[in-house]
This record gives structure tokens, sequence and C-alpha cells, in this order.
């Protein structure tokens, strides 16, 4: 019929190749499990298996992809064994299957190539296979073909008489049904692929094809007008309801008998030569020579259709389904990334469209409140289509552990648990890494060798075990190993010698505390991490990856016994489960992943449990202290509490948690509170004294490194809620991660719990807020010396401030000095500084009347300030070691000694923001007048953002140059440093980022004193503390107009004081 | 034609026959020259060139009926077609209700017509079929 | 009318008004003849035409049967893309030579 044209249609062709490799994910670690079991292997995965290579042979035949049809055939084969119990999956088998399914891999993936590779070696073997293990009277069928005969077509189709009989096994019936290319199969969407698939659903499909052939010719009496497609097809259906099941009518179905069927010579391999390697094959004693069999004159007996023989009945719908029906649709990821994008735009203009409307026209408010609503509806709906089984990431675990354990000498067992939870795209694709450093970990680091282990008394074999699951409405994923665990000891030690940590910090520590001292940056260093594991990762880099993705994880480990890595993901960035709370008389959600668990203190028990430490409430949990925050107080709202007789809210005016409420309450009903019958019953045994209900509701809030005790009013339910952007008017407040829509309908802000823990000024034994222990190391800096600025206050102590926060040394008189406002401040230069003393926030010796004041004008975010002191003043330049955590105290970073005498080193922020809190908090815009004549420089490298920022600066009366990265601005300030007042500076930037920029300036004599304001779009405390160590004056947030605006007016006034 | 404030409609009543057929496309191919759109225009007038083609065959030669009506209105974003033959018209409820693969054998085509036009209905006997276009701005680029 | 150009053992046809059913009744007989007097190759020249239905594509698969099993083939040239997507998407890139553009240059 001369050479196949096989043009194909490039969409059908590609979307075949998808899915058939899609048929291949799981097809590796299937095999593997099938292998572990043996005969015991699960029916359901073995069925899944055998229609992997069944569809793929379907489609393949159908698009001419010969080698493929012909190599997922024989792998059908040998699995329909599997599936009769005629063949019991052993090593070597499934080694050969894991052959040919890779090579079908490879064969697909380059499907150009593979429509003529020569597959003829696994054939043949595969099919030797089959023949040695089929019962002897069979093995003949193997290679034995039949026609499929139609009276009004002629042969239509050749298959193996074996496949004939294995597909009717069970009773099925024989059918070749018709369809018609032209008018069937041409709706939109459909091709005959998807006819193809939905067939199998309900048979086994044995061939098909397109027929020209039998439509007839010119000689015809009518043109044709169908373009037949036919399908040979094994089904338990009868053929009575055929034509309804498959809506055929029953002329174009046919029902096969014994008159269809002959013989046929055996078929040629795909190289098409017939093959005398055929004998080569080692239990193919019985191969087919080239011959045609001696053709036994009576038609062979074909498997009796009809629904007679019906002794297994197999159900048509077996669960053996490959997929679940077709409730899907698949569509290129590109697609949904550009739908995210499209909304993630829509968001900005639906904002900016917010701030434009003024009510002045009438609806137009309307309108755009509807527009806010899709736009946020749609948002979320986009990406509820993000989500995907962590099974993605875990199925290529089982090689990586055989493999690695192999190279290692270690016998492992990887056991892997919950591949159908589902989670949000980004946060799979971002978990591919740190996961694969813990596993990776718990192999080489936690397992030990086999003679180790049985040393110990623990079977040779290592068992790791990857689990996902649902709690609480988050997922969870667990790995863990029953390895030699991780001494905490050693690990406080590492971090002890690191600097990290203090003695005595660490003697107050937990057990599992220390063993969390592993996430610390800085904790494992390069060298330390073996090539096996990985790139230099360390465990900090892990949690880094972890935090991005909104996760908390946390490590529990028995010396000796094992280790487990237990991390919370939230389900989707967009909705979250939370626990609705009540303060101030208004709700406030907390997202579950920062919960850990919920306090109720009975009024009874309340004074016991709840200490005061200095002037900080903390409350004891089992066996440690929790520091409180009373949510009330830092979102400065008064706390409320339900008044139990009257169920009225009444404002709660305790000072501590401790106290008894005030006494305007009402003698109470021991009512529905069984704490308060039991504080009344004590009372009264007590005296006379009375409490009303008095129990105290603290949430136990999880930051991540720490946890802390969130005191509320009431605790309500917990929901699920979507979380929605704040509005631009609270997003400085840094208490709040977004807000919500209840399910009463009301609003609540949704709390940010690291947030509100800096607020409310917590820090935490083991290095809370990655500010303070970035802030920490620039005050160490290991590896250089330290630049000081020695002086005194009061006689007694010796003080040190880096001197790069220093500005300036003024000398002054007392009389400059004044008390304005009922703080001190100072005359200067034809303006106020405001004045910073040390005695306000420490314990530390007053200086003596007379002494001449020394002060220290020192650089602060966004203003300058002066520290008072007094002489002699001198500069230090050595290496020192501090020590954080003896004689620390408010506005005291630690101590040093230098020429024998404990100096005091001064964190001077924290003086400021004790003195002045407001300076470090959101403010209302003050000017943005920009000064006469100010010029700006600002290096921003995406266009759109620098047009922007350009322009308001413009707009505000600035001259502003632009640079498009680090190393322009650099060169502008080279040429016109004179005229720059102030450079302002995107961080992410090619050729020389923000803050390499930032160091440059300050190094550079011309420019040391020009400031810098630093854009970007996060403010994590991380980035401001990097951000100030580079020198930055202060950082702001792109495209907040006003507060930049205000960031730089301000600044530019400081420095008229310079 | 009536021209009726941007919409055009062409009325017919043909023979069965294909060349009749011929010409009344011809005619809407006019008709939507002005539209200017390739790729709608194609479908369009395949998808009424099937109907015409299923209304002589089906309805008349073998059916027994004499004559086809076809009734087109082109508007700007909306094409309508209206093919009506006096044959005995067919069961057309299977083929549009239910999913799976509908077949030749009432010998109405419906595949190709249904594959181009975005609504397709017919009257409650199966003799009289009704097709709508809905041209994307997209598809709209002068010839 | 549609053309029926006979060369030694090619025939080259240009359906009018396109590959429909009035074109295919007619063709039909004369397509017939020609291969039975020899024509080996049919070749059908749709350049400057869009027109097409299900009659049409049933002369190009009567023709292909025709001519195959005497070894011959079918060629279809000039298809406009519209027709030539309608041709494949009926999988009859398979079985005909389809040629976009004038003479087979697409």
């Amino acid at each position: 019929m001369g050479s196949e044209m096989t043009i194909l249609d490039d969409e059908t062709l590609q979307m075949y190749v998808e899915e058939s490799l899609d048929h291949l994910e799981d097809i590796e670690s299937d095999l593997l499990a099938i292998e572990q079991a043996g005969a015991g292997a699960d029916e359901e995965l073995v069925n899944k298996v055998f229609r992997a290579a069944h569809s793929i042979k379907g489609g393949a035949g159908f698009l001419g992809l010969t080698a493929i049809n012909q190599l997922a055939h024989k792998l059908e084969n040998v699995l329909g064994l599997f599936r009769s119990k005629e063949l019991v999956p052993n090593p070597d088998v499934i080694n050969l299957l894991l052959q040919g399914f890779d090579r079908l891999r490879d064969l697909l993936q380059d499907v150009d190539a593979g429509r003529d590779a020569d597959v003829s070696e696994l054939v043949v073997a595969l099919e030797g296979l089959t023949t040695a293990n089929v019962p002897e009277e069979r093995k003949p069928s193997v290679s034995e073909r039949v026609q499929v005969v139609l009276d009004s077509h002629g042969p239509v189709f050749t298959v193996s008489r074996f496949e004939l009989e294995q597909a009717v096994k069970g009773g099925k019936n024989l059918y070749v049904f018709e369809y018609d290319l032209i008018h069937d199969v041409q709706r939109r969407g459909r091709s005959p692929l998807t006819v193809l698939q939905e067939l199998e659903d309900g048979g086994v499909i044995l061939d098909a094809k397109v027929d020209l052939g039998v439509v007839g010719g010119l000689d015809s009496e009518a043109l044709p007008r169908t373009i037949p497609f036919l399908v040979l097809y094994a089904t338990i259906v009868g053929t009575d309801i055929a034509s309804g099941v498959f809506d055929l009518p029953d002329e174009r179905i046919h029902v096969l008998g014994e008159a269809n069927f002959r013989d046929a010579p055996p078929e040629p391999l795909a190289s098409e030569e017939e093959p005398a390697t055929l004998v080569a094959t080692p239990a193919a004693t019985a191969a087919p020579g080239p011959e045609p069999r001696p053709a036994t004159q009576e038609p062979p007996h074909p498997p009796k259709p009809g629904p007679a023989s019906a002794n297994q009945a197999a159900p048509v719908h077996s669960k053996d389904q490959g997929k679940p029906a077709e409730t899907s649709i698949r569509v290129h990821v590109s697609l949904l990334e550009n739908l995210m994008t499209l909304a993630g735009e829509l968001v900005l203009s639906r904002n900016q469209l917010l701030q434009a409307v003024t009510s002045g026209a009438p609806g137009v408010d309307r309108i755009a409140q509807r527009i806010d609503l899709i736009t946020s509806e749609l948002q979320e709906t986009i990406m509820l289509t993000r989500m995907q089984p962590v099974g993605k990431i875990f199925g290529k675990f089982p090689r990586v552990v055989r493999d690695l354990a192999r190279k290692l000498g270690k016998e492992v067992e990887l056991e892997v648990e919950g591949n159908e939870v589902e989670l949000d795209k980004t946060i799979i694709e971002g978990l591919n890494d740190p996961l694969t450093h813990l596993v990776r970990n718990a192999v080489d680091h936690g397992l030990e060798p086999p003679s180790e282990r049985l040393a110990a008394g623990k079977p040779a074999k290592g068992r790791v075990s990857l689990r996902a699951f649902h709690e609480a409405g988050h997922v969870n994923i667990e790995i863990s190993d029953d390895g030699r665990g991780i001494d905490a000891e050693k690990i406080v030690a590492k971090a002890i010698e690191k600097g990290l940590l203090g003695a005595e910090q660490a003697r107050a520590m937990s057990e599992k505390e220390k063993v969390g001292l592993i996430f610390l940056p800085g904790f494992s260093t390069a060298e330390e991490v073996t090539d096996v594991s990985g790139r230099g990762v360390g465990m900090d880099v892990v949690k880094t990856n972890l935090d991005k993705l909104g996760g908390v994880v946390d490590i529990d480990s028995r010396p000796g016994q094992g280790t487990t890595v237990r991390i919370k993901l939230p389900l989707t960035l967009a909705i979250i489960p939370s626990q609705i709370v009540a303060a101030g008389g208004q709700a406030f959600a907390i997202p579950q992943v920062n919960m850990d668990e919920l306090l109720r203190i009975p009024a009874s028990q309340v004074k016991e449990r709840i200490e005061i430490v200095g002037d900080a409430e903390v409350v004891r949990l089992r066996d440690r202290l929790l520091p409180l925050v009373r949510l009330a107080d830092v979102l400065r709202v008064s706390p409320k509490y339900r008044d139990p007789a009257t169920g009225e809210e009444r404002e709660d005016r305790r000072r501590s948690l401790a106290d008894r409420r005030g006494r305007r309450l009402s003698l109470d009903d021991p009512g529905t509170d069984p704490d308060a019958a039991a504080s009344q019953h004590e009372d009264r045994r007590g005296g006379p004294d009375r409490r009303s209900s008095s129990a105290v509701n603290i949430v136990v809030a999880n930051a991540g490194a720490f946890q802390y005790g969130l005191v509320v009013d009431e605790l309500l339910d917990a929901e699920e809620i979507v979380v929605k952007p704040l509005g631009r008017h609270l997003k400085g407040c840094g208490c709040y991660a977004g807000a919500t829509i209840m399910g009463n309908g009301r609003v609540a802000l949704i709390l940010d719990v690291p947030g509100l823990a800096r607020l409310a000024q917590l820090t935490s034994v083991e290095g809370s807020a990655r500010a303070a222990e970035v802030k920490q190391r620039a005050l160490r800096r290991a590896a250089g010396e330290e630049h000081l600025l020695l002086f005194r206050y009061a006689p007694t102590e010796r003080f040190a401030l880096p001197l790069d926060v220093v500005q300036r040394i003024e000398r002054v008189k007392r009389d400059d000095i004044a008390v304005v406002g009922g703080r001190r401040v100072l005359q200067y230069k034809g303006g106020i500084l405001p004045l910073l003393a040390l005695d306000d926030v420490a314990q530390v010796g007053v200086p003596d009347e007379d002494a001449e004041p020394v002060v220290l004008v020192v650089r602060l975010p966004g203003r300058s300030a002066g520290l008072l002191a007094t002489g002699p003043v001198d500069a230090y330049q050595g290496r020192i070691e501090v020590d954080r955590e003896t004689l620390v105290q408010p506005g005291i970073g630690g101590s040093t000694g230098i020429e024998g005498e404990t100096v005091l080193v001064v964190d001077v922020v924290d003086v400021a923001r004790r003195s002045y809190p407001d300076w470090f908090q959101a403010y209302e815009a003050e000017e943005t007048e920009a000064r006469e004549g100010a010029t700006l420089l600002l290096a921003e490298d995406s266009a759109f953002f620098r047009g922007q920022v350009a322009g308001f600066f413009r707009e505000a009366g600035y001259t502003v140059l632009e640079a498009e990265d680090g190393q322009e601005a650099w060169e502008i300030l080279c040429r016109e440093g004179e005229r720059i007042d102030a450079v302002v500076t995107d961080i992410e930037m090619p050729h020389m980022d923000g803050l390499a920029l930032t160091r440059k300036i300050r190094a550079d004599e011309r420019f040391r004193d020009l400031p810098v304001v630093a854009l970007t779009t996060l403010a994590e405390d991380e980035d401001i503390a990097r951000g100030q160590e580079a020198g930055v004056t202060d950082y702001q947030v792109k495209l907040d107009r006003e507060e930049l605006l205000a960031s730089l007016a301000r600044i530019l006034r400081t420095e008229e004081y310079a | 034609m009536v021209d009726r404030g941007g919409t055009r409609r062409f009325q017919a009543r043909i023979a069965p026959d294909y060349r009749a057929v011929d010409r009344v496309v011809e005619a809407v191919e006019a008709l939507l020259v002005t539209e200017a759109c390739r790729r709608a225009s194609f479908g369009f007038r395949l998808a009424l060139r099937e109907a015409l083609v299923n209304a002589v065959r089906h309805g008349c030669h073998r059916g027994g009926g004499s004559e086809v009506e076809v009734e087109v209105t082109v508007g700007p974003e909306r094409w309508e077609a209206r093919v009506a033959d006096d044959g005995p018209g067919f069961d057309w409820k299977p083929h549009l209700a239910k999913v799976p693969v509908p077949t030749v054998s009432a010998g109405r085509g419906i595949a190709l017509i249904r594959l181009y036009g975005d609504e397709v209905e017919f009257n409650g006997r199966g003799n009289e079929i009704r097709i709508v276009c809905r041209p994307e701005p997209a598809d709209l680029q002068r010839r | 009318m549609s053309v029926i150009e006979q060369g030694k053992s090619v025939v080259r046809v240009r359906p009018e008004p396109g590959l429909v059913a009035s074109a295919a009744e007619e063709l039909k007989p004369r397509l017939l003849e020609a291969v039975r007097s020899g024509a080996v190759e049919v070749v059908f020249d749709l350049e400057g035409t869009d027109q097409i239905d299900s009659l049409g594509i049933g002369l190009l698969i009567a023709t292909h049967n025709t001519v195959t099993p005497k070894g011959g083939r079918v060629r279809v040239v000039g298809t406009s893309p519209d027709v030539a997507r309608l041709l494949k998407s009926m999988r009859l890139d398979r079985h005909l030579a389809l040629e976009q553009g004038p003479d087979g240059s697409g």
C-alpha cells in the first residue's frame, strides 16, 4: 500500500506523548512495589501498570509509532501474565520490565527518532519471557496470529491468538466497532484518542485503525461520506445492549463469531526481517519459526463470544482505572502562570482603581466595589487551580534512597505515605529542595552503617519514613529515621563555639530547643556538608525555604533512637484554617499554622500559673515559661470580658492578669461556668474576697523559632478563611498579615504572629527575630576588627558604640540641653536634636552634676539623635569577644573586656526605641515637599518602578537622576556627586545590587554621609538588618508614595545638621 | 436582500439540487465579504453548506421532500442560518443531547456542523436546523 | 464546470466551485473514466477556493481507494489553511499527500 505517510497532527501527538509519559511516571515505583510484594502483589497495582502499557500501545498503534507499539505490546503481555497469576513477579522479570519501560520512555521523549527505532532485543526477550511462562498447551498461541474478517469489509485486523484469548477471559464478547471520522469523531475537542480512552474504561481494546479502503472507490455506486475508524474490542457488555451502551447503531457494531477468524502468518518484528535470533532467547524452546504454522484446516477455536461462559465475571468498571473519570482537562502550565499574572495585575489595578475612585460620580463606587469583589474571587479561584498532589515530589525518593544507600554501603528501607495529599503548586515546588536535603540527611547522617546498627541491637536495615498527612487544616510532612539521633549537647557545644549562643543561655534551654539550634543561620558551614547530602545546603537554608512557604519546621530527636523532622504547611496560600478570637470586642483570626494549642486557665489557677518575671508576664506551660502578650494591649484596644452573670461585655480593667477584676462586678451565679463555681467555692472558704470567672484565655502562638502566649478576651470558632491582602493603610502596622470575611459576614483581621511578637518586643533565648542575630553578628564580626567608640556616662562605667553608627561627636554646654515636653533635647545648628540618655532605659550610673556633657550624634532609621555621654571619648580598634548574655539589659547589647576593663556595648537603636517608641511605628505623613533644588539619584532596574518612583519625586519638586543598576548609579554619583542630596535605591539589581552600592557609598570619603534610602517590596527584619549593616539610612516600601516622600523629607532635613 | 440597520438578510427557496446549494453559499459569501473575516467565514459557510447538502440529500433525495428553504441573517456579531426541508425529518435528539459518539445512522452528518457552529438547534421534527456563529473580533481581519 | 487535465499518467483536477457536492457528483464518473484509461496519480488542485463539504471529501477518498491498489496516489495541492486544517483533523494527511500553496510549494 505504499509507505505510510505519518504526518501527524501535532496536537494529538503531543497530547499522546504527554499522557503516555504521565503513565510512565509512576511505573518505576509501582514495579518496585510489585517486586517487593512478589506473589502477594497488589492486584490494583498490577492492573494499573498493565493499563499503562495498554493505553500507550493503543495510541501508538493509531499514530503509527511502530516501535513504541511493539514494545508496549510485549510489555503488556507480560503484565497480563502477572494479572492472570501465570507468572510471579521476581527481580529478573521486573528488571526486564524496568528496562522495557525505560526504553519506552526514551522513545516517547524523542518521538521522531522513536518511530523506527530498533527494539527487537527487548521485544524478543519479553516475548521469550511470555512464552516461557505460559502453560505448555498455550505456548504456540503467543506467536500465532489470527485474522479478523468482516463480511462487509474483508480482513480488517490481525492479532495474536494469545491476546485474543487473554482478552476474552471472563466471558467477554468480541466486537468490531465502526466509527466515522467525518461525522462522529469530529466534535470540538474530541479526537480518536478520546474515543479510545472512553472505550478503555469499559473493556479491552485489542486494536484500532483508520480504514479508508472499506468505503469503496470511484466505481462504487455512491460517493463515500464516511472515513471509517474501526476498533477491535472485547467487553463484557452483551450483544443485545451494546448498541445502547456505546451509542452506536447496530449496523456499526459487528459481533464476532467463529466465522470471523482465520489463520494468519506470524508477525514480523519492527526491523522488518524474519528474525533468526528468535531462537536465541533462553526459554524459547517453543519459539515460532518464520513459516506459518501448518495450517489446521478448520479455523482455530476462537474464544466463544456471548455471556454464556461467564465463570469469572469480571466487573466492567473494576477499580483498576488508571485515571478517574474525566472531570478535568489538561491545561498547559504556562497558561496557568499567565492566569496568575493577569490576576495579579488585575489586583493591582483594582487597588489603584479603588484609590482613584472618589465619591463623586454616582454608581462608580458600587461598580468599583463589584470589581473589587470579582477580582478577589477570581484570584482565589485561580489559586485553587494550582493544587497538586505531593506524590509528585515524593515519587523520586525511592530511587534516590536506593542509590544513596548503595553508595554509602547502608541498608535502607523507605516508607512513603500520603502521596495523594494536595498542596499548592508553588509550595510543592518549594518543597523539593528542602525535602531532598532532609531525606538525604536522614540516610547520610541519620542512619548508621549496618555493623553499627547491629552492635546497637537494631536491625541492620535502617528505616526512613516520609509521611504527608492532613491535620487540623494544614498539611504535615514528616521525615523520620530510626538512626542515631541528634546529640543535643554536641549541637549546643557547636553553637557556643560559633558564638551563636552563650553558655548561660544554653543551660536554660530545653532538649528540643537545643536540637532546634540546628536551624540557626551560620550553624552548618560548607565544609561540613558532604557531597552526598548536596551542595552546601544547611538546615538554616531548609528553614528559610520553608519559612518562605509559610511553613514551620520542628525537630524531634532521641539519641540512639532516631530523628523526626516535622514540617507544617498551609494548604494554599489563599485559604487557611484559622482560629477566631476576640479582643476588645473585635474579632481576629490566627492562622492555625501559627497556633500550637489553646489554653484556658481557670480562675483558680491563674495566680499559680501566671507569674511576673521582670516586668513581663509569663505563664507556666508544662515544663516551661511562655512569655505572655496581651493582644488588647498590643493592638491598643481595651480588653473586654463577658460578665458571666449578665452575659454583657465589659471592660476588663485589670492591670495584670493575675489581679482580680475590678470591684464593680456583680455577684456571680455559678451558672454555666464550672470554674467560676470552683473559684467561688474556694473563695468562700478563703474569705470574703470574691472573684468572678477571671479565667484567662491564652493562645499558644508559634512564631517559628519560639512560642509565646497570646492573651485574648474570648476564644471563638475555628474557621477556614480566605486571606485577603491588607489595605495599604494597615500594612505598616506590623501586626496584621491580612484580613478576611468570616462566616458571619463580618471582617476579621488576620494576626501576624511573629509581627505581634516584635511589636511586643519579645525576644527569646534561641535568637528569635533574625534581626537580633544579625545585629549581634554585626556587633561581633568574628573575623575582623571592631572599630569602637569608647565613652563614659557615670564615671564608674565604660561604654562602647560601633563607630559607624556615630555621625559626629559634639562637646556641648550644659545650657544647650533643654527639657522640652519632658524630654531632653539639644539646641543644635538652629534646630533641635532629640537626646537619648542611657539611664532612662538602663540601670547604669548617672553622670556627675558638673561633668561636661558630650553628645554622640548617632544615625538612626530615618533620623538622627544624640546619645548623652561624658568624656573621655576614645576610639578603639581591635578584636573583641562580646558576651551577649551577662550584663545584658535594655539598651545594652552585651559586654566585653578592653584593656582590663569591662565595657558595656550600647545598643543605641534599642535605647531609641525604648525612649521614643513612636519613632518606630507607622506615622502620619509629614510634609512631603522637597527642599528647594534637592536632587536625588534613583537606582532601580525595573523601568516600570523607576518611572513610578521618579514620578513621585518629580511631582514633589525634586530633581531626579535615574540609573538602571548599582553600577550605573555609582558612575553617575562619581560624576555628579556634588549635586546629589540623597540616593534612593532598589535592592535587587543586576551588575551591582543596592546593598553593594550602599557599602561602596559608605566606604567612600566623598559620600560617607550621603543618605541612602533602600526600596524594597518586603520589609523583613532580616532585610532591614542587612540594610542597616550595609549602612542604609532608611528602608521604604516601593510605591508607598507618602512614606517615601516623608522619609526623604525627614532625612534631608536631618542632613542639614550635618 | 433586506438591510435593516447593520443586519443583512438573505432568503431563498431552492430545488433539491447541489448547484443551487453552490449559488446560495456564493450569495452568502458575498454578504460576508464586507465583514472581511476569513476564519469565521469559512466555518459558517461550511456549516451552512453541510446543512444544505443534508437537506437536499436526506430531506429530499431520500426523504421525498421537494424543496429547501434557507434564510441567512448576517449582523455585526452574530450570523445565523436557518435551513429547512419538507422531508420527514429525523430523530436528532440523541445526537445533540448525548455525549459519546453520534453516528451517521440517520444520515444527517451533524458533526461537521457542530464543529464550526456556536449554536446548533433542530426543530422538533428534525427537518429544520438553525446554526449560529459568533465571530470573534480576533477573527475579523481584512482579507 | 470542473476542469480535468489528463497527462500521461497524471490527472489534474480543478473542482469548481470547490471540493463540494455539486462538483463531486460531476467529477465522479469523469475521474473513473480517467483512471480506467491509465491515470495513476490524481492531483486535486484547490488553489483559490476554500469551499468544501463532506461529499467533496468523499470524492477524495473514493479516488484514493481506486488508484492506490494500482500503485497510484492522490495529491491535494493549493489548500487554504482552513481546508488543510480540516483535512488533517480527519487524519487524511496520512493517506493523501496534502500540500498547501500552488503546485505543492507550501
